[in-house]
């Protein structure tokens, strides 16, 4: 299987998954409407009364939003303070969630059923976390070590620095290197992952060397697929954009529009990390009956010598 | 034909003022203090050696027993000075206590009077506004033969200084220099009646961490020695340049009627000419900066014209800008006669307009700073807000109202709503009043008040009397006060003086309550329209007959000649008192312009009649931007939600773009 094969199976079971993908893109939505609840309300005290308004339904209005902010910015405060906590909760609930998306790839030939992507969830949802933490922390740890020359020449003073575009040449430098190494541990998590619940491993720290390894066997194949994933991403946020900011918001039917393509937009990103997941099981399984299918007569011929 | 001679007269004009400091003929300003300099640069020990040459006039009829002066490199000599030691939140780190290098000093180590006597051991450090006796930024100076009225004395000094590195504004980093306030400077004497001196006295204050500088007009010539390499940029024009045998050259430079002289060093300096009517403008930019040249030069430019047309003529001949470079961006922002610093960093986007606000912000200052040079130390607002209102009106005109400061991926802001809102949305708007010196805003506000609060209410009072007569007032007092030192109550006078001439008594015997509010005191201004209520009133309550039947009317039951009693009730939230016009609309369509003095706590406006109130405006066309809140200051019956759903939205779409987003670390 080449990439773009990969790539395009990986589109496939997600929209063949179209239940599972319409759960992950509810519960995006639910948090979405919790996280926004009180926002009606505090909007509705200061604009909803106010001839002010309009200048905000043309376009930002500095004058209108400063004043807005200074009588009510506390409690939309309130609102954007609880948001931390609430992206933790919706991380981890992905997490466990991962599980039953794992599960339900694993078994694609078979009907998809709320039950079995339940029982993935409860059943790899703790293994899952480890591998999570796990991750979080080689992404940190990645992080500091590539942005720490950075971190010291600000702490400096830039005094180390002939000037300003060093500084600029050292913060590209060091966003390129941390992309390279950051998309290389999100593959090999995303593999270790596929190896824990395909293989049925338990050990995390055991599957990290294999997938590093397979990894960087398959680069060629591994790696251009997520090119593909970052690239349809760019293309529809793009695209996004463009239509957004053409329909504009100033209107009530405009609003409702720009609405509408803003929870599809959100549906295409829920989708997207759906059809990787997709191409990482589908790349996995047919690798490893490759590797298989090579190894067995191997083994004929090595009994016959 | 008159286009050619037009040309013809404008290059004669240009050629007849070769050489000149000014477009005058005649001194501008009464020159009451003047310096010769001979400043050499020692680049290894981070020194200067300076012989000075003062000759200054008695402006008064006091005899004079002392002189003082600034040593304003003082500030930088120990932790224990008034500067740093009032400031260590606002500098930290910047002065190592490891690296001697850093810290600075200033010292006068000869001084022959008028007579030709020695009387260095005259010299005494005095603290004129603390009791901080470790502060050394002024020196006075006991003469031995006094100084009568009107009489002018020669005296020679010779000085010595260590150049700190660049705390705020002056110093040097690596091998860039920027030398202001590097010279012993006399102090003013303010004869009795000059602003607010009752009695002769000198004016000369210790250098503190927000205050900036006060100085008598004079004429400068100076001569600076540096290595050859360096470029150097001055105040004033430049005159020669010869190089020395030992390697270095001296650059002559001329200031005239000017109250400061400042000058920069660097061998890393860019060169850009350019030319505006009689105004040789130089900018000296770094390398890495040059995309920002056409930026600067626009700038300067577009400003000059602005002054012009509604102010006067820069009457100089020459604009110094220097960019510092990042390493000596504590220098920038900063104005001296005829050179500013501006402020730029590589690849800043055009839709961020700091090149562009500061350097109209600094040449500003070369109006209200110097030639109309009022004391900075006890009156910032008097420069500082004036100054950010032109800068305000001059960004506002050029760049767009409301995209004059940012206009960068959706966000914007217009140059004078940035700053009403710089002081509106302080945390606490009433921390200080604006009449204060510059070291008396002690728990913060002195930027918000002296420059926002300031330029917001100057802007009122040009709302309030309209362009034409604050435009009058403004010629009128710099007419009246260019080349002089004017103290706030100056400018009040002026204005009290030309709106009563062209408004007689329209807003009162004079505006001295609207100075009460918003210089002299710390009360806010907040009025809102706090509702507005239709009630129906009808005597058809009960049964009547209709087409034989008997039908109940309700009180609340609209009917063809209804009748409504429509009340509109404003609050003053804040103390200040400011007269409205409010503007009431009715559902037929039509709208009545009310006036309120704005005195009581709460007002009414009572309507009975067949129409209903749609909305009510207060100050309708947004005049008294003194008013913390303009949102309340109108309210509709109906609500419209349309804003309150695009922003919900909006709100939505982000918080869930936020989390999907994080699901790349799963
Ligand atoms: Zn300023």
């Amino acid at each position: 299987m080449n990439f773009f094969v990969g790539y395009l199976v990986g589109i496939w079971y997600a929209v063949r998954r179209m239940k599972m993908w319409l759960l992950l893109y509810s519960i995006t939505l639910l948090f979405g409407i919790t996280a926004t609840l009180a926002i009606p309300d505090i909007l509705g005290a200061g604009l909803s009364d106010t001839l002010s308004a309009h200048k905000l339904m043309e376009g930002f209005n500095h004058t209108v939003f400063d004043d807005f902010i200074h009588d009510h910015g506390q409690k939309l405060s309130v609102v954007t303070g609880r948001l931390p906590l609430m992206a933790f909760i919706f991380i981890l609930l992905f997490v466990w969630l991962t599980g039953g998306i794992l599960k339900t790839y694993d078994m694609i030939a078979e009907k998809f059923t709320f039950q079995r992507f339940w029982a993935g969830c409860m059943q790899y949802g703790w293994l899952l976390t480890r591998v999570f933490f796990l991750f979080l922390f080689i992404h940190l740890l990645v992080a500091f070590l590539v942005y720490l020359p950075m971190i010291r020449v600000v702490r400096s003073g830039f005094e180390a620095l002939e000037n300003e575009l060093s500084f600029y040449r050292i913060l590209k430098i060091s966003v390129v290197v941390h992309l390279v190494f950051a998309v290389f541990i999100a593959m090999v998590s995303d593999y270790v992952k596929v190896r824990l619940v395909k293989e049925g491993r338990k050990s995390v720290f055991k599957e990290l060397l294999p997938s590093v390894r397979f990894v960087f066997r398959h680069f060629h194949r591994t790696f251009p697929m997520y090119l593909m994933y970052l690239l349809m991403f760019v293309l529809v946020a793009m695209f996004y954009w463009w239509l957004s900011e053409r329909i504009g918001m100033q209107t009530m039917s405009a609003i409702l529009v720009v609405f509408v393509l803003q929870q599809l937009y959100i549906f295409f990103r829920v989708g997207t990390k759906l059809m990787n997941l997709g191409s990482i099981c589908a790349m996995h399984e047919a690798i490893l009956l490759r590797d298989r299918k090579r190894e067995q007569p191997l083994e004929i011929e090595e009994i016959n010598v | 034909m008159r286009r050619t001679v037009l040309w013809f007269g404008v290059i004669l004009l240009a050629n007849s003022l070769f050489g000149q400091a000014t477009i005058a003929d005649e001194p501008l300003s009464d020159r009451i203090a003047n310096y010769d300099i001979d400043v050499i640069l020692d680049h290894e020990n981070r020194m200067i050696r300076g012989k000075q040459t003062l000759t200054w006039t008695n402006p008064s009829s006091d005899t004079i027993r002392t002189l003082q002066f600034h040593l304003y490199l003082n500030a930088f000599k120990n932790s224990q000075s008034t500067f740093l030691s009032k400031s260590s939140r606002e500098f930290p780190g910047s002065l190592k206590a490891e690296d001697k290098e850093t810290w600075g000093y200033s010292e006068i180590v000869k001084f022959i009077d008028q007579h030709g006597t020695e009387i260095t051991s005259n010299l005494q450090y005095i603290q004129p506004d603390d009791d901080n006796t470790s502060d050394q930024t002024v020196i006075e100076l006991t003469l031995d033969k006094p100084v009568y009225p009107k009489e002018t004395h020669q005296f020679k000094l010779e000085f010595q200084a260590k150049i700190p590195k660049i705390v705020a504004r002056t110093g040097y980093g690596r091998d860039y220099y920027f030398m202001v306030q590097w010279f012993p400077k006399l102090g003013v004497y303010e004869p009795a009646g000059m602003r607010y001196a009752e009695k002769g006295q000198w004016n000369c204050h210790q250098y503190h961490s927000q205050s900036e500088y006060y100085a008598d007009f004079g004429v400068y010539n100076v001569r600076i020695t540096v290595p050859k390499d360096m470029i150097v940029g001055a105040s004033g024009i430049f005159e020669s340049g010869n190089i020395n045998d030992d390697g270095t050259r001296t650059h002559v430079y001329r200031a005239e009627d000017v109250i400061d002289f400042a000058w920069t060093a660097s061998p890393h300096f860019q060169e850009v000419k350019d030319k505006w009517e009689h105004v040789n403008i130089r900018l000296l930019i770094q390398p890495e900066h040059k995309e920002h040249t056409i930026r600067y030069i626009k700038a300067a430019k577009q400003a000059l014209s602005y002054f012009k047309k509604h102010l006067g003529v820069y009457p100089y001949t020459t604009l110094t800008i220097v960019d510092p470079p990042i390493y000596g961006i504590r220098s920038s922002g900063m104005e001296y006669p005829t050179l500013v610093t501006g402020a730029s960093i590589a690849k800043l986007p055009n839709a961020i307009r700091t090149v562009e606000i500061i350097t109209v912000h600094e040449f500003a200052h070369q109006y209200f700073m110097q030639m109309l040079a009022s004391n900075e130390f006890e009156e910032p607002w008097l420069d500082e807000g004036f100054t950010t209102y032109f800068e305000n009106r001059i960004m506002d005109q050029y760049y767009g109202d409301q995209t004059a400061t940012i206009d960068l991926l959706g966000y914007r802001a217009g140059g004078m709503e940035q700053s009403r809102t710089s002081y509106t949305g302080m945390r606490n708007p009433q921390i200080a009043e604006v009449f204060r010196p510059a070291w008396g805003f002690k728990h913060g506000g002195y930027n918000s008040l002296a420059y926002h609060k300031t330029c917001t209410w100057i802007a009122t009072l040009d709302n309030m009397v309209g362009r034409e007569v604050m435009d009058d007032i403004l010629i009128t007092y710099f007419e009246r006060w260019k080349f002089k030192h004017p103290c706030g109550q100056d400018f009040i006078d002026v204005a009290n003086e030309v709106v009563s001439k062209r408004h007689g008594e329209k807003f009162g015997v004079n505006l001295d309550w609207f100075f009460d509010q918003v210089l002299y005191s710390n009360e806010v201004c907040d009025y809102k329209i706090h509702t507005i209520t239709n009630n129906l009133i009808t005597n058809k309550i009960g049964f009547f007959d209709q087409e034989g039947e008997k039908v109940f009317i309700e009180s609340r039951e609209e009917v063809e000649d209804s009748v409504y009693n429509s009340v509109v009730i404003i609050h003053r939230l804040g103390q200040a008192k400011f007269p409205v016009d409010i503007l009431v609309r009715f559902d037929d369509g039509t709208e009545v312009l009310e006036h309120w003095e704005g005195i009581d706590p709460t007002y009414e406006l009572n309507y009975t009649g067949s129409k209903k109130i749609e909305w009510a405006h207060l100050d309708p066309e947004s005049k008294n931007l003194m008013d913390l809140n303009l949102n309340n200051n109108s309210k509709r019956v109906e609500r419209d939600t349309d804003v309150v759903w695009k922003y919900t939205s909006k709100f939505m779409f982000w918080v869930q773009n936020l989390i999907t987003t994080l699901t790349v670390l799963i």
